[in-house]
This record gives structure tokens, C-alpha cells and sequence, in this order.
């Protein structure tokens, strides 16, 4: 799992950044409601939380790396907190969604 | 769509023609093209309505919901009136537009038709196709006429977040299970499920999503998005969807050409495609999917598949002819981020493996040497920063060692690499190493400021002065305007000068003193333009070369000078010619242009300076110097010394100076009494510096006291604080002779006003609270908040008077002591 893509900050984030999606995330997952996604905001804040962390991850530990571009977009979209959508964006989406083949 | 048209009468068989017209009919049909269809139909049916009617219908009712799908509503209701007429009773003449083909205006024209429908069809498919469509299409919760719909959409204004559950439960209950809107509830708490990141109940939700409902179309992508895909490859129309899910609706194409050229192992094929077709690639630090993307396909190349040549080559190939500067730099981030990869430890393992990244990054990007040798510049800089943090690191030094080498070979014109290893030399203990690297860098580098700088401070540092000066004039001819250089030539001169009068050569001493001063720069902080004086005159005065310089030097520059030259000048004096009349002299000069307090305190210090050569045949004299000079500017101090917190700070920063000088204030805190007696602060501090006047326990008023510790600085404060612990240590060694550091004080450091009412001030059964109190200093020193600090002064001073000098006579004859402290 990208620990970018779950704390929601882009890659050239800093440290103060990062905590402050951290901390944000916590917020939205909390031990007692949903423990899986607190483990995994951990997990991803202990990953990037300083240089010397993203470094290792970067270059050490980020051997889950997606197996292609289109599961890269899947993990993105799976990883990526879901923020409630507008019911005039998800009404444009379902629509579009009608018109795929 | 078949319509049993029931047989009137026999008609004849098609004409050739006819059947030409309604193969043609039949062809136009098929291929949506209903408009001409209707047309030919429409001339069959005057000859064969019983063959050609259905036919017609058909073709009218898809122009019907063509029209529908494109908005054009009030022309399909002027098909469909006119179907109504010629179609038979008990044709179903329900508009369904084809999906895919209904544009975004024209699905607020399905609601009144969906409405329609929903009221009159009795299938459960038709229902929830009506109902689908009526959710879709409406443009508000008002709009649409059934209550459960008006309730679906009332819902998902709100919002599906946690936050508005309390408002969209009741909505959402409100729907029955028979209503053919009941699988919105469902895809309803599958968003609410999936947006409070509970996937599998999301995916339970999605599912039960029928597959006749327009809803379905999204529900593979959504199941996708809660982990639980239907099929373990995503199907094209599910791809499409995710990436308009994404935001980005137009990259579904590109994946999708790429995605089979990746998953072959043809990444170059791919990548190629990727960069021609996806815009915006290489666009690094943006929090989008073509960033994501960006650092999928360098990743890829730098950790998983470096052994990948051909892939990296086009990768490389691509970034390095781009024109976007942006991609290069995002390369070199990368491999600057590798030099990072060892940032913290020592683990080997790490340090080789970052290594054998960069050899394979450099072979295959095929960089430049320069370009290798700043990469191994940034890992030695980091384990050079490293050494720093911690001294004692094993691994860092010669792993920083490494690097450097490394750099250098790839490229041996890297300065910044020398001068990295010349500053891992100068960590090291080996002096003559690092002076002989200096020397050969020197060499190589001849018109390098930064060599020459470091190899003149060198040289300053081992004396060797003539070959720094050398070194820092050359640097000079390069940069004129550096400060260090300046400065360095300075301490140049200066050491050549010291050298020159060591070896009794005054002559060339002062010529490169003078050199000096004419080349001083006032901005230089270290060696001040004052300071060289100084050391001139302190020179000529110690070889006997000027004996008018000191009296010229005083007239003219002292008015001027900084105290702290002075001071140091006056020090200088009298330690070179053991003659307190250069002390006077400088004084004389010195005094006019100091103010306040501090220009007695400076006058008790120089004293102390006198005092110093007690072992020499001038200790005699200064006394008298003393007083001489004290008689001269008496009354400069007098007229400086005008309020009482000058005269409390005068006080508390000589309380060090041996009593002879403070004999030399007494004047002055004498006159202060003459004007309060009763100054609790100037009592206690006269009786701890035992002015031989003071007579009696002075009281003091820990209200005062904390009042002025209160508005005091803080360094006034500590001295103070000093004062007092060095009284209490006097009167334990005196009186008490026993060690107070071995008490424990139990003292309630919290102030009460009213702890000692009941006690008699001059009663000295209190001394023991004087020792907790003073104890208390001691340890509380430091670490008390100023609230605690009154309250331990109010202990201290507050019910008792001063031990150790109870009987003294009362210096204030006619000033009763205060009676108590106020209560409030």
C-alpha cells in the first residue's frame, strides 16, 4: 500500500505535511470504528513520516509496487480516502457509467 | 419490440419494388437510422398496413426515444401522438431510450416519462428502469412526484458522510422493501459504508444492486474500489469507470492499450505509448494520477527492474531528450533521494545496495562523470553530516571515505568533493595528513578561493604566517570584497607582527601592524579596527618601542572606544608596564564616556585589576590610585547615580568586590538613605556587604524585595539570588558550623502572607528558618517559578531579621523598624 496515497499528501510532502495528514486521517479512522484502517494509517505514517523513513520505504521497503499501470490506478482509487462525493458529481458519474460499453 | 397486429383482410404479396423498400426499411432499422426507416415504412403501409404497420411502429417509437435521448421532448410527444393514432389499443408504447445515447440534458426530460411509466407498468424491470431513470434525471428532490424517490434524493443531497446518517436514516427507512426505488437504500449505504472505510459492507450493499437497474454499470467499479472485484482482471468498461471515478475519464484508453504491452514484459513498447498518449506525465510532486503514475514508472526502473536495459534506456532516452526541465530534475531528485538512502544507519547492507543502485543507475542512464560524481558527493555529504550527529558512528567515516573517493574518480575536477574529504580529514586526528591534502589541493587547485581560504586558516592555525598571508592574498586577487579574507589577512599580519617583535625586530613589527590598520576592515567582527589599536600599542608598549604612544593613544582614541576595549586596554597597561599610571590615565579618559551605574561598576572593576598585583612592588600604590581616581570622579558618580534601581543594580553587581571598594560606595548608598531609611532592599543588602555603619538587623519588606526582583532583569535577579546563598553559606560556616546542604528544608515554598504573624522580629529562635530558607535557595535555584520565589522571600525576610548580625548597632537611630509586613 502506498502510504502516500493513504495519508493523501503528494509526493514532495515534508514532514509537518505529512503529520498534519496523519493526524487528519486518525480522525476519520479511529481504533475503536474501524482498527483496520487505523492500523493502516500507522503503518503508512511510520513509512514517510521523516527523510530518513521515505528513504527506506522508497528504496528498501517498496517492494509491493503494482504489478501495472492498471493496477496501479486500482490500488490508487482503493487506497485513496473516499471522500463523500456531491450528489451532482456522483448523478455525473452514474451517468457516464450508463454510457460505457 | 413485436406487435401482434390482428389480420383484417388478405392483402396481395410485395411487389418487387416493395420488397426492395422494405429490405431497405429493414436495413435502416437495424442500423438506427429510424427516420428513413419510418419513411419507408410509412409508404409500404398504404399498400400492406397489416405487413408494414408494425414495422412503421417500431421505427417510430426508436425515432421517439432517439428524440428523448437527445432532449427534443415535445417532438417525441408528436410521435407518439401520432402512434397512438395508427398503432392499435393494446400496443405498449413505452419510451426507453437506449443507454449510452441519452445525453446530459436529456435525462431531466425522462423524469415526467419515467413518472408516466412507473404509474402505469405493472413489470418489476420497467419499474426499476422508470425509477432509475427518474433519480437520475431529476434536477431536485421536488421535482419528481413519487415520495420514495423524493426521499432517495432528499438523501443523497444531504450526503451519504457519517454526519448526516441522523437525517438520512429516517429518509432512507421511509422507502419499502416492494418500492421499486428500494435498491437506491442499498447503493446508498454502500457509499455511506465505503466513505466511513468499511469495504466489505460497502461490497455486501453494492451487490445487491439488480443488474436490470441503471445502477449496475457503476457497480463492478465500485465493487473494484472496495476490494472485491467481480473478476480478478477488470473488464474495459470497468477500467473506463474507474477512471471517471478518478477524475480522469480520458486516461481509461491509453491504460488500456498499454496495459497488455506491460503485462507481456514489452515496458518499453508501453512506456512509449504512455508517454505519447497520457498528458502530463512526468509531472513530479502533484497529487494527481499522472504523478502517481510518473513515480510507478521510475520506480519500476530504479528498484524492481534496473536489470531492465531496454526499458530504462527508453526511459532514460525519453527523460533525458525531453525538453521539460521538470523531468530532469525529477530524475536527478531521484537519485539524489538515493544518497539519502543510507541516512540513517550503518547497516552495510543498505550502503552497498544503495551503491550498486547508482553504478546500475549510471550505466544505464549512461550520466556523465560529473553527474556521477555528484551523486556520490551528496551520500559522502550526508555521512559527513552524519559524523557530525554522531561522533562515534563506526560506518560513517569510511563509508563517507568511500563515496568521496568514488566522486573523485568519476570526476577529479569536483571541488566540492575535495573540499568534503579535506573536511573528513580535518575530523580526523592526523594534523599532518590534512596539512599536507591542504597543500597538494593548493596545488591543483591554485585559483580556487575556497582552497586558498581554508589553507590560510590552516597555516593561522600553525603559525605559519607568511604562507597564510600568502595563501589569503591570493584569495584576495580573486574575491575582494569577502570578509573571511580580509580577516584572514588580519590575523596574518597580526601573527607575522607578534612573531617580528618575539625576534626583537620592532621595526617590521610595526610595519605590518600598520599594514594592518590600513587594511582593516570595521565590519569584521573578530579583529575590530579598536582592537588592533589595542594590540599596537600593547606591542610597542611591551618592547619599549613608543613610550608617547600610550598618552597619544588615550587622547585620541579612547573617547571613542567601546568599554570593553578599554577596559581590556587598561588591563593590557598595567600588566605590560606594571605602571599604575596608565591605569589613571585611561580611567581619566574613560569615565567621561560611560554613564549610570555601570560607569562605577567598570571603576570598582578596574580596581579589582589594581588589586590583582598584590605580589608586585606597585600593590602599594594602588590604594592610592584608587582613591585618587575615586576623589577625581566622585562627583560624576554622584550625579549618575540618581535612582534607587540604579543604585540597587550598582549594588548587586559588586557584590563580589572586596569591602576596600565598596568602601568607595558608601558615600553614595549613604546619601540614598538619607533620603528613605527605611528602603528595605538597600537595608538588606547594606548589611550583607557589613557596611561598618550598619548597626542593627536592617528589617526588610519581602513585598519590596519581590517587588523590585519582580520588575528586575533577570542576570539582576540571579546575582542576587547568589548574594543570598553566599550569605547563608558565610553564617552556616560562622555561627552554625554545620553543613546545610545535609538538611532537608521542608519549607512550604508557597508564600503565605500570614504564616508569620505571630512572630517577634527580632526574635533569633528564627534562625533555623533562615537556614531552611537559605537551604532552600540553594536547591530550589533555578527551577522556582517567581511566584515561589516571593513566597520563599517572604519565609526568608519576612518574620525575622538578619542572623549574623544581630548585634550590630542600628545604623538608622530615629527609624523604628517596620512593624510587620501588610497582610494583603
Amino acid at each position: 500500500m502506498n502510504p502516500y496515497l493513504i495519508l493523501d499528501v503528494p509526493d514532495s510532502a515534508d514532514d509537518q505535511a505529512i503529520r498534519s495528514a496523519y493526524l487528519t486521517q486518525l480522525r476519520r479512522h479511529s481504533p475503536d470504528t474501524d482498527p483496520v484502517g487505523f492500523g493502516r494509517v500507522q503503518t503508512a505514517y511510520q513509512n514517510i513520516k521523516d527523510i530518513e523513513a521515505r528513504c527506506r520505504w522508497w528504496f528498501f521497503e517498496h517492494a509491493e509496487s503494482p504489478e501495472s499501470p492498471i493496477a496501479l490506478l486500482i490500488e490508487r482509487e482503493q487506497t485513496r480516502p473516499h471522500t463523500a462525493r456531491p450528489w451532482p458529481e456522483l448523478r455525473s458519474f452514474l451517468r457516464h457509467c450508463t454510457t460505457l460499453h | 419490440m413485436r406487435i401482434d397486429f390482428p389480420q383484417l383482410m388478405p392483402e396481395a404479396p410485395f411487389t418487387p419494388a416493395q420488397l426492395a423498400l422494405e429490405k431497405s426499411g429493414l436495413e435502416f432499422l437495424r442500423n438506427g437510422k429510424f427516420r428513413k426507416a419510418r419513411d419507408a415504412f410509412k409508404s409500404l403501409n398504404k399498400t400492406q398496413p397489416s405487413r408494414a404497420l408494425p414495422l412503421l411502429i417500431e421505427a417510430n417509437l426508436g425515432l421517439a426515444n432517439e428524440m428523448i435521448a437527445k432532449g427534443q421532448v415535445s417532438e417525441a410527444n408528436q410521435v407518439l401522438a401520432y402512434l397512438k393514432n395508427i398503432a392499435p389499443a393494446s400496443t405498449n408504447l413505452t419510451l426507453t431510450p437506449a443507454l449510452g445515447k441519452i445525453s446530459g440534458d436529456a435525462w431531466s426530460a425522462l423524469v415526467p416519462l419515467a413518472a408516466q411509466r412507473l404509474g402505469a407498468s405493472t413489470q418489476p424491470a420497467g419499474s426499476i428502469r422508470a425509477a432509475d431513470e427518474m433519480i437520475l434525471g431529476a434536477a431536485s428532490p421536488d421535482h419528481p412526484g413519487h415520495p420514495d424517490a423524493k426521499a432517495i434524493l432528499t438523501a443523497l443531497e444531504i450526503g451519504y458522510g457519517a454526519a448526516a446518517t441522523e437525517q438520512t436514516t429516517p429518509l432512507l427507512r421511509s422507502v419499502p422493501r416492494a418500492s421499486p426505488f428500494s435498491h437506491w437504500v442499498f447503493f446508498f449505504k454502500g457509499m455511506t459504508a465505503l466513505e466511513s472505510g468499511d469495504p466489505a459492507r460497502a461490497a455486501d450493499c453494492f451487490r445487491r444492486v439488480p443488474e436490470n437497474s441503471l445502477l449496475h454499470a457503476s457497480i463492478p467499479a465500485m465493487l473494484t474500489l472496495c476490494g472485491a472485484p467481480a473478476t480478478p482482471l477488470p473488464t474495459p468498461r470497468t477500467v473506463r469507470a474507474l477512471c471517471a471515478w478518478a477524475d480522469h475519464p480520458t486516461l481509461a484508453e491509453p491504460l488500456l492499450q498499454a496495459e497488455p504491452l506491460w503485462r507481456n514484459k514489452k515496458r518499453s513498447k508501453a512506456l512509449t505509448l504512455l508517454t505519447k498518449t497520457v498528458p502530463g506525465l512526468f509531472c513530479w510532486g502533484a497529487r494527481s494520477f499522472q504523478a502517481d503514475l510518473t513515480r510507478f514508472l521510475t520506480t519500476e526502473f530504479v528498484v524492481t527492474h534496473l536489470d531492465d536495459t531496454d526499458y530504462g534506456e527508453s526511459l532514460l532516452d525519453y527523460v533525458s531528450g525531453s525538453s521539460r526541465g521538470v523531468a530532469r530534475a525529477a530524475v536527478d531528485q531521484a537519485f539524489f533521494a538515493i544518497n539519502f538512502a543510507e541516512y540513517s544507519g550503518c547497516a552495510h547492507r543498505h550502503f552497498t545496495e544503495a551503491l550498486t543502485k547508482l553504478d546500475g543507475i549510471s550505466r544505464v542512464a549512461q550520466l556523465s562523470p560529473a553527474m556521477q560524481s555528484r551523486i556520490f558527493t551528496n551520500l559522502a555529504e550526508t555521512y559527513i553530516a552524519d559524523i557530525k550527529r554522531h561522533p562515534n558512528s563506526e560506518c560513517s567515516g569510511p563509508n563517507a571515505k568511500y563515496a568521496l573517493e568514488h566522486a573523485i574518480k568519476h570526476d577529479p575536477d569536483n571541488l566540492r568533493a575535495w573540499l568534503m574529504q579535506c573536511d573528513l580529514l580535518s575530523m580526523g586526528k592526523d594534523t599532518s595528513t590534512y596539512h599536507r591534502f591542504l597543500d597538494d589541493l593548493t596545488k591543483r587547485f591554485p585559483a580556487q578561493k575556497e582552497v586558498l581560504i581554508r589553507n590560510g586558516d590552516c597555516c593561522v592555525n600553525r603559525k605559519t604566517y607568511t604562507k597564510a598571508l600568502r595563501n589569503f592574498e591570493s584569495a584576495a586577487k580573486l574575491d575582494s570584497v569577502d570578509p573571511r579574507i580580509s580577516c584572514g589577512i588580519l590575523r596574518a599580519r597580526l601573527g607575522i607582527a607578534e612573531e617580528a617583535y618575539t625576534k626583537r625586530k620592532p621595526s617590521k613589527a610595526n610595519w605590518e601592524l600598520i599594514d594592518a590598520l590600513a587594511s582593516a576592515n570595521l565590519s569584521c567582527a573578530e579583529y575590530s579596527l579598536w582592537r588592533l589599536r589595542v594590540r599596537r600599542i600593547v606591542l610597542e608598549a611591551r618592547q619599549g618601542t613608543n613610550e608617547g604612544t600610550l598618552v597619544e593613544f588615550a587622547a585620541a582614541t579612547l573617547p571613542l572606544a567601546p568599554s570593553e576595549f578599554l577596559l581590556e586596554t587598561a588591563c593590557r597597561f598595567g600588566i605590560v608596564k606594571f605602571e599604575l599610571r596608565f591605569k589613571e590615565e585611561t580611567l581619566e579618559k574613560m569615565f567621561p564616556s560611560r554613564q549610570g551605574p555601570e560607569c562605577l561598576a567598570d571603576f570598582l572593576a578596574v580596581i579589582d585589576e589594581v588589586e590583582a598585583f598584590e605580589d608586585s612592588a606597585h600593590h602599594a600604590n594602588a590604594g592610592g590610585v584608587a582613591s585618587r581616581i575615586y576623589a577625581a570622579h566622585q562627583a560624576l558618580l554622584f550625579r549618575f547615580v540618581v535612582e534607587r534601581k540604579d543604585l540597587i543594580t550598582l549594588l548587586i553587581k559588586t557584590f563580589n568586590s572586596v569591602s576596600p571598594n565598596l568602601a568607595l560606595v558608601s558615600p553614595v548608598i549613604q546619601k540614598w538613605f538619607a533620603r528613605d531609611p527605611e528602603d528595605p532592599l538597600l537595608r538588606f543588602l547594606c548589611a550583607t556587604y557589613r557596611f561598618p555603619w550598619v548597626s542593627s538587623p536592617p528589617r526588610v519588606d519581602p513585598r519590596e524585595l519581590a517587588t523590585h526582583l519582580r520588575d528586575s532583569h533577570d542576570p539582576d535577579k540571579h546575582r542576587l539570588l547568589v548574594l543570598l546563598q553566599k550569605h547563608s553559606d558565610r553564617i552556616a560556616a560562622g555561627r552554625y558550623g554545620r553543613n546545610l546542604r545535609e538538611r532537608t528544608p521542608k519549607l512550604d515554598l508557597d508564600y503565605d502572607p500570614h504564616a508569620n504573624d505571630d512572630d517577634n522580629y527580632d526574635d533569633d529562635d528564627d534562625d533555623d528558618s533562615f537556614q531552611d530558607g537559605f537551604a532552600a535557595i540553594d536547591q530550589a535555584m533555578g527551577k522556582m517559578s517567581p511566584a515561589k520565589l516571593l513566597g520563599l522571600l517572604g519565609n526568608i525576610f519576612g518574620g525575622a531579621g538578619l542572623p549574623g548580625l544581630g548585634n550590630l548597632a542600628d545604623p538608622f537611630p530615629g527609624h523604628p523598624p517596620r512593624s510587620k509586613p501588610p497582610q494583603s
